[in-house]
């Protein structure tokens, strides 16, 4: 269930990201540390990253540290809330979490690749894109620094050096200068492209993004049930969300919203081949065999169980039968016998009543 | 203890093995019409396991093989479009090499109807749908992949908005393969490799060095805005002379030479760069002077500085623009200017350091034109929407010939590419045939009814169940009270 509502959350449906959610597990708590708010799925240290789309399409990604050992709901609440455009309040009757986006704003957990990078240390007039998703399998920050001042396309020389922030490794080097076609995209790496629009870059410009292959390191939104496909806590009430059942548009299957983007329902697919269940880990399909080949033997052994009860219960029956029962034949028997003897006796008393009779007969 | 057989034992007995054998012929009469042998974890539970197993794999592979139908059918309709787009741009290098050769412009107006034709029929399969979806949309196969407009400004090429995403759409098969089955349209039907601008015109503009955004071809605009003169001579701009000189140019590249014949500067002889010289008077507002290559300024000569006699810098200045004069941007004569086009923010690098004359010179950018602005920019040469002269209108044709042999080359390449999938996919069904039927085969010897076997067993229960009933209605009747009837 926390797989799958893990896998389910960093995705979206056909309508795209949401305007607001609203979690479906409830804490018992909203202002103790996570651990101990009695949600049904563990919860650990790291980075959740929200992505916000403007209402001109344009997409900014943040991330927000949360350690569960320390931080409560209402920590989770304020520091969403500390991102631009959205809003995060919680109910703390009922142990929930709501999150809104500023009208005309969206929100998701995809970790798309942000399109337009924060630009506080950029100070030249073209506007740096970014564009593609992903395909790396570990996240990454990149930094992209400007070699060089002067006009995209026009420059000679005009460089964009990206850079690995962790490793410190040059990724690319991205000629901007004269040859460069204003806004035609550069490939950084893992399927992220990079485009400049037409204008001026400086010397030492630079601008920061980082590439989400996991959004949700956490696994706090499976805990919570923001955008999960069950509900429930475990397999007493778990069902799928009615959200889902009631419009299927719901289900995530992609990160875009896109109608033929199918990149989340791969990574719904991939579950099947995960050791997500069972310990140690199996996949569904090695767990139901499990599971079946468990119960059948059991049900197996009962019912060899069952026929020998039925047996020795036969055996005795009889044998019960044998001292109390009735056989036809000898209540016959008993009855002839009785019937002679009864005959019998009849006899004697009629021969004694002649006898009688005729010793009377005598005495008058 | 004596043991006593009773009535009551006898009738427990007979229902006991009756019911037994029931059941057993039961079960393989459900064996033998379900042609299942195992129904329930408990009748084998580790075979059971094993059928699960194979049961699910059989599943995965069926849900493959409908992955492996599905892509099939989208992609033989992709290659179909793609196949019949291509014979499009065929029939139109054909009718492009007719209009090279045409002998006059009403052939090349019946030729451009034909490309015409061309051009809408590409739109339509531009926008051809597979099942309810586009199939050029990329992800985005709900929303038509394009739309068009006409120019947004005079001399430019048709407007054409790619509304789909520029991901394709994948087929998951198994765990490891996606294949590309909706591609993007701007793939498919984009630009090719856009190569160095070209400039036709006579104004003296060139292309610059930067690298250019504007796509397709566009009208570059020269305008006159005034002319100024060193001082000292006296001269002026005419009355006319913003309005309808026609020369450009920074200070020094043209000097008029005026000479006051009069001596108090009534009357005099001014040429322009070395042209003959023509008279004026002091009576002139608006004296027009032409220039070596037929530019033209208009002058006022009422008070020139008698006794002058020498020559006079003067200095054009004029504007440039690439949307029908919506924006114009002052010549500064440098090598590289970027005039941008108002309506798409795209723009065009100008050396506009020789620019001598006004006028209107036509942009080409070869490369940057999708499949539909090619076909609609040769409709325009066809048409001699452009003011060409015949070798300059053939070399134009050329250009479209040649870009329409990239457009193929690329339509072919991405044709290549799904018969390329096609094949894979073809390989991949016939494998997923192959354990389709090997894993069916494995699932039938675990879980299959062996008929004949239990058609034996049921027969032999049958019989001891008539066996049971026939002994049990022997005894039963054998009871002493038939004796006494």
């Amino acid at each position: 269930m926390r797989v799958v509502d893990q896998a389910h959350a960093t995705g979206v449906g056909l309508d795209g990201p949401f305007r607001v959610l609203r979690s479906s597990r409830k804490a018992t708590s909203t202002s103790v540390a996570i651990n101990n708010a009695g949600l049904p799925f563990p919860v650990s240290k790291g980075k959740l990253y929200i992505s916000v789309t403007d209402p001109a399409g344009e997409k900014r990604t943040s991330s927000i540290d949360f350690d569960p050992a320390v931080d409560s709901m209402q920590d989770l609440a304020t520091r969403i809330s500390s991102l631009d455009n959205l809003q995060s309040s919680v109910d703390s009757q009922n142990g929930q979490l709501s999150i809104f986006a500023k009208p005309g704003y969206r929100f998701d957990f995809t970790g798309n690749t942000e399109t337009i990078p924060g630009l506080a240390q950029f100070t030249g007039t073209a506007v740096p894109r970014f564009s593609g998703n992903f395909e790396g399998n570990v996240n990454r920050n990149i930094a992209v620094k400007i070699v060089g001042s002067g006009t995209i396309g026009l420059t000679p020389g005009l460089t964009a050096q990206v850079t690995d922030v962790d490793s410190g490794a040059v990724i690319a080097e991205l000629d901007i200068g004269e040859g460069y076609e204003g806004g035609t995209s550069l490939a950084v790496t893992e399927g992220v492209s990079l485009t400049f629009s037409n204008g001026t870059v400086n010397n030492d410009d630079q601008f920061a993004t980082s590439l989400v292959a996991d959004s949700d390191s956490t696994g706090i939104l499976a805990a919570l049930g923001l955008n999960s496909f069950f509900t429930g806590r475990d397999a007493r009430d778990m069902q799928v969300s009615s959200r889902i059942m009631e419009n299927p548009r719901d289900l995530a299957s992609s990160r875009s919203g896109d109608l033929a983007d199918t990149s989340n329902l791969a990574k719904l697919l991939d579950i099947r081949e995960q050791p997500a269940i069972g310990n140690p880990g199996m996949t569904f399909q090695d767990f139901l065999g499990d599971v079946s080949s468990e119960i059948g033997f059991q049900v197996h052994s009962q019912q060899q169980l069952e026929n020998n009860i039925s047996v020795i219960y036969t055996q005795v029956e009889t044998e019960i039968a044998s001292v109390s029962g009735v056989d036809l034949n000898e209540e016959m028997l008993g009855i002839a016998q009785f019937q002679k003897q009864y005959e019998a006796a009849v006899q004697v008393l009629r021969t004694m009543d002649a006898m009688l009779t005729e010793l009377m007969s005598l005495v008058r | 203890m004596t043991f006593r057989m009773t009535s009551l034992s006898m009738a427990n007995y007979a229902a006991q093995y009756s019911a037994k054998f029931n059941a057993s012929i039961a079960k393989y009469q459900m064996q033998i019409t379900s042609g299942l042998k195992l129904h329930r974890p408990s009748e084998d539970p580790v075979g059971y396991r094993y059928v699960i197993s194979l049961s699910a794999r059989l599943e995965e592979l069926g849900s493959e093989a409908a992955s492996v139908s599905d892509a099939q059918a989208k992609l033989n309709f992709g290659v179909s479009n793609l196949t019949d787009a291509n014979n499009l741009i065929t029939k139109a290098k054909i009718l492009t090499q007719q209009g090279i050769q045409a002998l006059d412009q009403s052939e090349r107006n019946g030729l451009a109807t034909e490309v015409e034709n061309l051009l809408e029929s590409l739109k339509v399969i531009a926008l051809a749908k597979n099942a309810g979806t586009y199939l050029y949309g990329g992800t985005r196969t709900d929303v038509p992949p394009f739309s068009f407009n006409n120019p947004q400004v005079t001399g430019g090429t048709l407007d054409v908005k790619y509304n789909g995403s520029a991901q394709a759409s994948r087929a998951h098969i198994g765990q490891a393969i996606e294949i590309d089955t909706y591609y993007s349209g701007k793939e498919v039907f984009g630009a090719t490799d856009r190569q160095p601008t070209l400039l036709i015109g006579k104004t003296g503009a060139k292309a610059g060095t930067g690298t250019d955004t504007l796509v397709g071809r566009a009208t570059l605009q020269v305008k006159h805005t005034s002319t100024t003169y060193q001082p000292g001579s006296g001269i002026t701009a005419g009355t006319d002379s913003a309005a309808k000189d026609t020369i450009i140019g920074p200070p020094g590249k043209y000097q008029l030479q005026i000479i006051d014949t009069s001596g108090d500067g009534s009357s005099g002889t001014i040429s322009l760069n070395g042209e003959p010289p023509i008279t004026f008077t002091n009576a002139d507002t608006n004296l027009q002077i032409t220039g070596p290559n037929g530019q033209k300024i208009y002058v006022n000569t009422t008070a020139i500085t008698a006794g002058f006699n020498g020559t006079v810098d003067l200095t054009a200045n004029g504007t440039l623009s690439v949307d029908g004069g919506l924006t114009t941007l002052p010549i500064d004569f440098s090598a590289n200017q970027a005039v941008v086009d108002s309506t798409s923010g795209r723009l065009v690098h100008i050396n506009s350091a020789n620019i001598e004359t006004v006028g209107e010179d036509y942009l080409e950018f070869p490369g940057s034109s999708n499949a539909f602005q090619v076909l609609y920019e040769l409709v325009q040469d066809l048409r001699g929407s452009r003011q060409l002269s015949n070798s300059e209108l053939a070399q134009s044709l050329d250009r479209r010939l040649g870009e329409l042999g990239a457009t193929s080359d690329q339509l072919l390449n991405i044709v290549g590419q799904q018969s390329a999938s096609l094949a894979t996919l073809q390989q991949l069904d016939s494998r997923i045939s192959d354990f389709q039927l090997l894993t069916a085969e494995q699932l039938n010897g675990v879980q299959a009814t062996d008929i004949p076997t239990a058609v034996l067993r049921m027969k032999n229960d049958q019989t001891l169940l008539e066996y049971t009933y026939a002994v049990t209605a022997e005894v039963m009747s054998v009871q002493l009270i038939n004796f006494l009837r």
